[in-house]
């Protein structure tokens, strides 16, 4: 390879015009930063916010676990104080074949 | 003012001393892309780029380099990443719509080597946009900047010798695609 051609070469590359930037490329590159600040701060946001929603979800769980507890509850308790509001059980339930065997037995029925 | 002053102040969130920054090095840095991606849209988008990059660097910038050499390093990387990425050719025909004219510093005034002048530039850049981008930007940051080959070797983080061998390929490349405009102007 000829020496001349790289010192040619050399010449051209270094002739090359270089080429104005449009006039608007700061202000552009200064909104591209200003939105880089955003995009900053804005990973906090984007940290927060499902944050937040994954705490709300959580608290709303809770709270309709509590509340669906209250309902179901609620008449176990009342069916307690009516047990314990008995005087004695019944052997067998009302109307049952136990119960007409044992009016049976006892001489109860009606002859 | 100082870069370092300037450096100093934006870093304090003084948009201002960054925008002087930007006003010092958007010109080398738009034409340092336009030699390597032969994209007038490219080159917008990385000088851009470029400088939201050394805006997230401020706190990583230390005095041991110069600001010039820091700057230079993120466009390095930021166009061997693009030249990745782009699939279409490179056509010069936007850059010269564009208002690439290659002969505004040519000196002559004759008409005759003013074309000549034109068409040797346009086929060079052709030339040169199609070479391997690394050994683009080598070959400017060595032609057109003037950077030393310890510079380059930093900036690219690459050996000087292999700098050195890419040099030699690149003007080599070149010299076989200008062979016909070459063998004209020796004449």
């Amino acid at each position: 390879m000829d020496h001349r051609d790289f010192d040619i070469i050399t010449r051209i590359h270094s002739g090359l015009p270089e080429l104005e930037p449009a006039a608007d490329l700061t202000d552009r590159i200064m909104a591209g930063i200003e939105m880089a600040k955003t995009g900053r701060s804005g990973w906090i946001w984007r940290v927060l916010v499902p944050a937040a929603a994954a705490l709300f979800v959580l608290f709303g769980i809770r709270i309709g676990t509590q509340i669906m507890d209250a309902w179901f509850e609620e008449p176990a308790v009342v069916q307690h104080a009516e047990l314990t509001g008995l005087e004695h059980f019944e052997d067998y339930p009302p109307y049952s074949v136990g119960e007409v065997i044992e009016i049976a037995a006892k001489g109860g029925g009606n002859e | 003012m100082e870069d370092d002053i300037l450096i100093q102040r934006a870093k304090e969130g003084d948009s201002d001393a960054f925008r002087q920054l930007v006003e010092r090095y958007k010109g080398e840095i738009y034409n340092y892309f336009i030699r390597s991606t032969g994209s007038i849209e490219d080159s917008e988008d990385l000088t851009q780029q470029c400088f939201v990059n050394l805006y997230n660097s401020l706190d990583r910038y230390r005095r041991t380099a110069s600001l010039r050499t820091f700057i230079y390093r993120i466009a390095t990387n930021l166009a061997i990443s693009f030249s990745r990425k782009r699939k279409s050719p490179v056509s010069l025909d936007l850059l010269v719509e564009g208002g690439y004219d290659p002969v505004s510093r040519s000196s002559t005034d004759h008409p005759e080597d003013l074309v000549y002048a034109r068409e040797l530039q346009k086929a060079y850049l052709e030339a040169l946009v199609k070479l391997p981008v690394e050994w683009s930007l080598i070959l400017d940051l060595r032609i057109g900047k003037e950077l030393a080959y310890k510079e380059i070797a930093d900036l690219v983080g690459r050996s000087i010798s292999s700098v050195e061998s890419i040099l030699f390929r690149a003007r080599e490349k070149l010299t076989e695609e200008m062979a016909p405009y070459l063998r004209g102007n020796r004449n």
